[in-house]
This record gives C-alpha cells, structure tokens and sequence, in this order.
C-alpha cells in the first residue's frame, strides 16, 4: 500500500514472470493461463474494494481504478490524487482508509487485497502443476 | 493514568508495556495512551491510541479480517510530522526490544516488530496521524 500522490495496493507477482520467462518460456498455453488468472484476480479485487469503500457521496466508488502493467503480469488497484483534485476536492481517501482522531478506520483496500491473494496462489498453483505435469508427459 | 478496555491478551500484554512506560509517559505531556473508542472527548495532542488485535477490535468484520495475523494498529496523534516520529520511533525501540509475556507465567512468549504504515494529516485536530502496524509471532 502507497500513500504519496494516491492510494492503492498493488499486486506485482515476480514469481510469475520467472515461471513464465524461464521454465515455460515456450508454453503458450501457461501464459495465456497465468495472464487470465491475473485479469480474474483484478477484476475480483476491484469489486470487493468497490464494495468496501464507503459511499456517502459516491465518488471514490466512481474513481477507483484498476490499472495493469505493461506485460499484464501485475496490476494496482486504488485511487489518485489527481481525480479528487481535478474535481476540486481534497484527497481524502487515507482519512477512510486509516481513520482519523474522530472516526474509525475503514479500510477497503487490506481486505480485498488478502481475498486476492489467496485466490491467485490457489490457482496458480494449479496451473503451475498442470503445466509441469504436460511437460513430464510431452504433451 | 490511562484508559484501557483491552481484553484480549496481546493487547493487554501491549498496553501494560506502554503504560508501564516512563519515558513514553513523559513524551505523551501528561496525555494518555488509549484503546480505541475510549479516547476523552477534550484528549489533547499528543496521544497514543491502541487499535485493538483481530480479535478485540470493536470494528466491522471486514476490517477485523484485515489484521487478522496477530497485528495491532497503533495510531499517535501529534502536534507535527516530528512529534509523532519521536513517539513512533521511542514505541519502536520499545516495543522491538520486548518479549510479551502473554500468559503471565512465561509459558506464551510472543515478539513484535513495528512498522510505519502511513503520515497523515488529522483535519479534526490539525496535526498529524501516524499509523503504525505491530506485528507479533511466537518467540
């Protein structure tokens, strides 16, 4: 989780690009797997955060953001400063996210994160096995 | 003097190391270290609340799964960013260099880390909200 010019957290899985780069390099069938799970872990993180994030005016359930990186191996999801301020408005998102003196924390962004997680190493998981299991019979 | 509500044993175990805490005392002026939802409506900076473990937190189910490892949420409130570095970093050496003895009889050893979340300003009080994440496993 960042906190600077916005908020988000961020899911980079290193260990898929390694799979992906060196062990089955040449197995198209893994890395269409590899970037759908990533796409379907997206997707399911930013429902569970939008459904999460408080919605007394609606607009930081309208400005959340799923953003991916260029290879679609890693994505963020979270809010930018500049939406609020181009809407005249101060970026409040860290007073929900962790509270403030008077009012609790709600936090949208952990939960929905740790749900993604364990979703993606699960299959993962799979699809690493199943592909290792192709190779061991030369399918 | 301070105000707990902590039934949980991590917490209890965390709130007797920092209310038994002189120098802490003396870096809070007289204010206290509360648990969450106690704080005096006239607190005035600086002062340390204790968000609570897992289990002992008062927040939504959600949020509750957040920090569901054995972790504490620690919030300063302070005048300035540099307030509450001195009192995020006196907590730190403290509670890093602790064993938390949450039996009472030496049998359930646990040690932490603590860990700076975010900066934030507190528009209800004008100062600064420092988050902090304590981290505990068994010894």
């Amino acid at each position: 989780m960042a906190v600077g010019r916005g908020l988000a957290t961020k899911i980079d899985v290193r260990n898929v690009r390694g799979v992906v780069a060196n062990l089955f390099a040449a197995d198209q069938r893994v890395q269409r797997g590899v970037r759908a799970l990533v796409a379907d872990t997206a997707g399911r993180q930013y429902q569970r955060t939008a459904d999460l994030t408080p919605k007394d005016t609606f607009f930081s359930v309208e400005h959340l953001r799923l953003d991916f990186t260029p290879d679609h191996l890693g994505y963020t999801v979270g809010w930018r400063a500049e939406d609020y301020e181009a809407a005249g408005l101060a970026f409040y998102v860290p007073y929900f996210v962790f509270g403030t003196s008077t009012s609790p924390a709600q936090d949208p962004l952990t939960p929905a994160q740790r749900e993604a997680d364990g979703y993606m190493r699960t299959r993962l998981g799979r699809i690493v096995r199943t592909a290792i299991a192709r190779k061991a019979v030369g399918a | 003097v301070t105000a707990f509500s902590a039934a949980w044993p991590i917490d209890k175990a965390v709130a007797t190391t920092l209310t038994g805490d002189a120098p802490l005392a003396a870096l809070l002026a007289g204010e206290q270290v509360y648990s969450q939802g106690t704080v005096a409506p006239d607190a005035a900076l600086d002062y340390v609340v204790l968000a609570g473990s897992a289990e002992g937190d008062a927040r939504p189910a959600f949020q509750r799964q957040a920090w569901a490892d054995g972790a504490l949420t620690i919030d300063v409130y302070a005048a300035d960013k540099g307030r509450a570095l001195v009192i995020y970093g006196h907590l730190r050496r403290l509670l890093d260099g602790t064993v938390l003895d949450l039996s009472g009889d030496g049998r359930t050893l646990l040690r932490g880390r603590l860990s700076l979340v975010a900066t934030i300003a507190d528009p209800p009080t004008g100062g600064v909200h420092l988050v902090a994440r304590y981290a505990t496993w068994a010894k």
